[in-house]
């Protein structure tokens, strides 16, 4: 009996790519392959997650190394480009188009036929939450809006492989949740989702596997938690705006891994090396003291921390 | 998913680009340059000296010739890349010289016909007949090639397309056509002009065959360059 040997072609492969514009290095000798399921790219603005994108959507040729896409080179091939969704990072779109014919347009250029186009158009639509503002021009839409027309034109044509660079920036909270499980599901469906931003909520809100980049390199690959949990031995800062920010230093400042408090204008801002223990003891304060708590944020939740640790410790600190 | 056939494609630009012509404020504006001549002709109009009549008309038409297929043509591929809206073609599984040929095939023929209506109006409010077909004929291609020519300099020179193909129209094409010599055969006006019967010591034949050679020469600039540009 032999055994079938199938090969398992990766969704993308990047292999020792570098791209130069001019002398300005956009992405520095990346290696790195996607097998599928949603992946999140962080890092902060210019770090190299747009080049590496246009790459994969075979905007840009890489000036050193290969990428493919399903086995192909997507500069190239468009039999490649066909199965991919794009959608960019800037809002600008044809404001003269109504969202339906826009949609269907990017729909046509895809490969969809011209008969069904329009029904592609609105089946992508409707996926997004745009049924109702279809028919208007996209000159009069919001930034959620026109986000949301964008991820249509990227997905009306069905694509296996969908490019999302920063999908969420400018949306309102709602709009970012609605969107979010808009994505997600997308992913449960069986696309494969690349998905770009340079706040760590955002993606972890889509995903748990991510890439950090940074300076046109990958600094880091994998699981989230385990990134963060790298963060969490770091000193951690918590802040918390309420309506008696000393009561809760006072609750706090026995704890010995609570380095440093500080207080602001209708909050506290802790910095403590224990963040789980912290979080425990700062709501048995709130409900020991019945202080009436606005918000509950970490600065050190945004990448900039995670990026400061890891260029530390990649730097031998 | 197939990829879309060359046709298709093609189909597809054009109407998307024609959507988007007769929506934009674009339209409006070549509307008015292209009733400039209108204007000249039924003020001349009471002269009642046929051919000077038609002499000056075309002398403005020539000048609505040199600024109104570049508004077209330059901001084809030009105005994509600066807004960065040429991501979303570039993008999609076709190839890049069919995106231009694509608007091409949509904002030549409209800017011909924009030209083509702004001369027949023109001739016919002050002379109250219509205009000698080759003159019709060579100033319908004429505005068609002087678009292409505009998209192919705009694809060069992206950031300052449309300002630089009609400076290169208005500043070194119209004088380079007046030049007494084989040189003048570089220019897209003079081999308009010709074609159109206003050369009287050249026949139109030699006007038609420059006109298709310059725009050949231009859309085959745009071609190449356009599967370089990075957004």
């Amino acid at each position: 009996m032999t055994a079938a040997v199938v090969d398992v072609v990766d969704v993308v492969d990047v292999r020792a790519c570098s791209k130069w514009y001019g002398n300005v290095l956009g992405m520095s000798d990346i290696t790195w392959s996607l097998k599928g399921g949603i992946v999140g790219l962080l890092g902060p603005n210019g770090a190299g997650k747009s080049t590496l994108i246009k790459m994969i959507a075979g905007l840009h040729a890489p000036s050193r190394g290969t990428l493919t896409v399903f086995g192909a080179d997507p500069f190239i091939d468009a039999t490649v480009r066909s199965r991919i969704g794009y959608a960019p990072e800037h809002e600008k779109t044809w404001d003269e188009l109504t969202a339906r014919e826009l949609v269907t347009y990017m729909a046509e250029l895809a490969g969809v036929p011209r008969a069904d186009a329009n029904k592609a158009a609105e089946a992508a639509l409707a996926e997004m939450g745009m049924t109702t503002a279809m028919n208007r021009r996209v000159r009069g839409f919001s930034k959620g809006m026109r986000q949301r027309v964008k991820l249509a034109t990227a997905i009306a044509h069905k694509p296996d492989l969908l490019l999302l660079d920063e999908p969420l920036t400018g949306v309102d909270p709602i709009a970012r949740a609605d969107i979010v499980e808009r994505i997600k599901k997308l992913g449960q469906n069986g696309t494969t989702i690349v998905v770009s931003s340079h706040v760590l909520y955002e993606i972890e809100a889509l995903t748990s596997e991510i890439v950090v980049i940074y300076r046109g390199q990958v600094l880091a690959e994998g699981n989230v938690y385990e990134i963060r949990k790298l963060i969490d031995k770091q000193p951690h800062r918590i802040r918390i705006e309420c309506d008696r920010p000393h009561a809760i230093g006072t609750a706090l400042a026995g704890s010995e891994h609570v380095a440093r408090i500080v207080f602001e204008r209708n909050a506290a801002l802790v910095e403590t090396r224990d963040p789980d223990r912290c979080y425990a003891e700062i709501a048995d304060a709130v409900l020991a003291n019945n202080i009436a708590v606005r918000q509950l944020t970490s600065p050190d939740n945004n990448l900039g921390a995670v990026f400061a640790y890891l260029t530390r410790a990649g730097g031998g600190a | 998913m197939s990829v879309p056939t060359t046709a298709q494609a093609l189909s597809t630009l054009a109407r998307l680009t024609l959507t988007r012509v007769t929506r934009g404020k674009l339209l409006w504006i070549s509307l008015a340059i292209a009733f400039l001549p209108v204007m000249f002709a039924g003020a001349m109009g009471q002269a009642k000296q046929a051919l000077n009549i038609t002499n000056a008309t075309m002398g403005i038409e020539v000048f609505v010739l040199a600024i109104l297929p570049p508004l077209y043509g330059a901001p084809a591929i030009a105005e994509e890349i600066e807004e960065r809206t040429a991501t979303y073609l570039w993008s999609r599984p076709i190839a890049r010289w069919v995106i231009i040929a694509g608007k091409l095939l949509a904002l030549a023929p409209f800017a011909g016909i924009v030209v083509l209506g702004s001369w027949v109006i023109a001739i016919v409010v002050s002379l109250h007949h219509l205009p000698s077909t080759l003159s019709m004929v060579g100033l319908g291609f004429g505005a068609a090639g002087i678009t292409v020519v505009a998209c192919g300099i705009a694809t060069l020179f992206p950031k300052r397309g449309m300002a630089l193909a009609i400076i290169y129209v208005l500043i070194i094409d119209l004088p380079l056509g007046e030049v007494p010599a084989s040189v003048r055969w570089l220019s897209v006006t003079h081999a308009t002009t010709t074609l159109a019967d206003l050369q009287t010591d050249t026949s139109p034949v030699y006007g038609a065959i420059a006109l298709v050679v310059i725009s050949a020469i231009w859309l085959a600039v745009a071609f190449r360059r356009v599967g370089r540009l990075e957004t």
